[in-house]
């Protein structure tokens, strides 16, 4: 028996003038939909209907995980581009990474806030700014534990959170501040 | 995933045209459908072009039983004696059953697997297309010296062939006699009460004029165009497919782009005239021969024109293509053979297999 | 692909070699199709509403990306045939499209058959299998 291979896009939904905007997954599932029908018609979204869907939505960082099946994926991505609006709001769809497991997205998107926390933090004047800014960030992570969760039963690999890795992280950043 | 559906072989050849090479590969393309001629600066087709199918005689037999073709009578008359030609019409290679018969004495039966199992007769090696089809190819020599009344291997053919199965078939059949004292009819003679109807194959001739058309730059000794001087042979060979089809080929404008973008190659040169024979029907190779010669003669005469082609066409349903390679049919059983004539006595010769 | 052998004749013009060159591949398929229109005559069609047609069948089918294939309309015959070229790699797709293509944009039932396809232009100008049509 052959696996069914998937990929999974991670995607950052961006509002553009729109900054306290937010969406619902099945809003996205349905953009990404007509989307594909307009750009790869009856075919394109005959081949993927089946393995899309929405795997994860962050509507606090604005973080998607679209999973589309891996021989047609590449229609996916180029249909992702044309997306402009979701439930009636100017949206731009930017593809971050694409991975072969929902792990491989999580593990490249905690790389990624770590890289931008660098650039946040020294923009922070005060203490209290900067407590703000990772408490908003830490709050956003929460719902990443629980797409971890999921991949969690495999008994060989340590149980870590995603917030403690952040938190590692953080503190890597600091020594090399402070050195 | 982004391979082509239909498979290919297309190459071009130059060739002295006084080569033997020409006459072989005529003489070895057995069943041929049609002729195109594209003869640039002439009105009319030169007389001793027309006079070639004069003497062409062809005909369609119906209902005839395929054991007739494996008596001693018809042997001796026939194949022994002269070129033969015999092509089952109106079956299709893929789904029905075909018979032919070469002019060098060859029987051949491209038989669905069902008949094939229920006729018992046994099929030469399999090549791997027709493995995967499930057609087999029973060849019955029928000039071979053991292949005669009394000997086990005849007897049981004649059996199988009557007995068995009704095997009958429509056929186009067209002889060359050896002897020219004899008349290439005799053979529509012979088989008047062995089959339900003979009938004269006549041949479907237009000729077109077309004028002011554009023809590519042909250099001989430069087939790939690398010198900026001529086309690339693939685009000629486009080019005399759009002729032969009609298609418009002058250089677009921005209203008439929207429906088609070819347009004739480039460096091309304006034809005023130019002369479009097609002629169509069960033609032999001896036929096309001679027309190669005359047109040979003429464009030997006519040297400053832009350079004209002959193309056999061969049918798409015919179990072998040119000396005796099997054929097979997928999507399209085009078989083609395409003669440009050049300056000084050259010549490119095309060939083109689908299937 | 290409290879040269000597011509082995001994004609009173200076031998010439005889040159071999081959294409493995060939860039286009071309279809001839018919396309028949419900209580419509197709004859009086002309190019531009033909490509149109194609168009539309392709982009129902493949959408805007597969309906930006460069496809040639060659030549459009009086009894509603016509050839079409295609890039040979998308031949498939586009011969799907035109088969599922159902109804016109003006609501009327459509549609198009592949009469015959082949990767060479020249073999478009036969056709040996309606010889029965010919003759009678």
């Amino acid at each position: 028996m052959v696996r069914f291979k998937n990929r999974y896009a991670l995607c950052e939904l961006m509002f553009p003038g729109q900054p306290e905007t937010s969406v619902e997954s099945h809003q996205v599932y349905q953009a990404v939909k007509a989307s594909l029908l307009d750009s790869h018609g009856d075919f394109g979204l005959a081949a993927l209907q089946s393995s899309l869907s929405v795997k994860y939505l962050n509507i606090k960082t604005n973080i998607a995980v679209i999973r589309g099946e891996r021989r047609h994926f590449d229609m996916l991505t180029s249909s992702l581009v044309f997306i402009r609006k979701i439930g009636g709001k100017d949206v731009v769809f930017k593809t971050l990474h694409v991975g072969g497991s929902i792990r491989s997205c999580q593990k490249f998107l905690i790389g990624h806030h770590r890289k931008n926390l660098t650039q946040i933090f020294p923009s922070c004047k005060t203490p209290e700014e900067r407590a703000e800014g990772m408490k908003s960030i830490m709050a956003a992570c929460d719902t990443l534990d629980w797409g971890y969760s999921v991949y969690k039963q495999t008994p060989s690999q340590p149980a870590y959170s995603a917030l403690s890795m952040l938190q590692e992280g953080d503190g890597d950043e600091e020594k090399e501040e402070e050195s | 995933m982004a391979a082509t559906f239909t498979s290919a072989a297309f190459n071009l050849t130059t060739l002295v045209q006084t080569d033997d090479k020409i006459s072989s590969a005529i003489s070895g393309h057995y069943f041929n459908n049609a002729l195109t001629v594209i003869l640039p600066g002439t009105n009319s087709l030169p007389e001793t072009v027309s006079e070639c199918f004069a003497d062409q005689l062809a005909y369609q037999l119906h209902g005839l039983p395929v054991y007739r073709l494996v008596e001693v009578p018809f042997i001796h008359a026939f194949v022994k004696n002269g070129l033969i030609y015999m092509l089952s019409a109106n079956t299709q290679l893929d789904t029905h059953d075909c018979v032919a018969v070469t002019p060098d004495g060859w029987l051949i039966l491209h038989l669905t697997k069902d008949t094939y199992h229920e006729l018992g007769l046994e099929a030469t090696k399999q090549t791997h297309q027709q493995k995967n089809s499930d057609t087999y190819v029973v060849k019955v020599n029928l000039l071979a010296s053991y292949f005669k009344p009394g000997k086990k291997n005849y007897d049981s053919t004649l059996w199988c062939l009557k007995n068995r199965l009704d095997l009958v078939f429509d056929f186009h059949i067209a002889w060359e006699p050896k002897d020219d004292k004899v008349c290439s009819s005799s053979v529509s003679a012979y088989f008047l009460d062995k089959c339900a109807k003979v009938e004269r194959r006549c041949l479907d001739r237009r000729t077109q004029v077309l004028t002011s058309l554009p023809c590519p730059k042909v250099q001989a000794d430069d087939p790939e165009g690398t010198s900026g001087q001529s086309c690339h042979f693939q685009e000629v060979f486009e080019w005399i497919g759009a002729v032969a089809c009609g298609v418009d080929m002058t250089v677009k404008d921005e209203d008439t782009s929207y429906t088609s973008s070819l347009c004739c190659p480039e460096p091309s040169q304006n034809c005023p005239r130019c002369c479009l024979f097609q002629v169509s029907g069960f033609i032999t190779p001896g036929t096309i021969l001679k027309v190669f010669k005359a047109l040979r003669q003429y464009t030997t005469a006519h040297t400053d024109l832009p350079p004209a082609s002959l193309t056999v066409h061969g049918f798409q349903d015919s179990p072998i293509f040119t000396n005796n390679c099997p054929h097979h049919l997928h999507i399209c059983g085009d078989n083609l053979m395409t003669f440009v004539y050049l300056p000084s006595n050259q010549c490119w010769l095309y060939r083109a297999v689908a299937s | 692909m290409k290879c040269t052998t000597a011509a082995e004749n001994s004609n009173p013009v200076p031998v010439k070699p005889t040159n071999f060159y081959a294409e493995k591949t060939q860039s286009y398929v071309y279809l001839k199709t018919s396309l028949t229109i419900e209580d419509e005559n197709s004859s009086e069609l002309n190019g531009n509403q033909y490509k149109f047609l194609i168009l539309q069948a392709m982009k129902e089918t493949l959408g805007q990306v597969g309906a930006a294939t460069p496809v040639d309309l060659l030549k459009v015959f009086g009894d509603g045939t016509c050839i079409i070229r295609v890039p040979s790699r998308s031949t498939e797709k586009i011969w799907a499209a035109l088969t599922l293509y159902g109804s016109t944009p003006s609501g009327k039932r459509c549609a198009f058959r592949v009469i015959h396809a082949s990767p060479f232009l020249l073999g478009l100008a036969f056709n040996s299998r309606n010889h029965r049509d010919a003759t009678s």
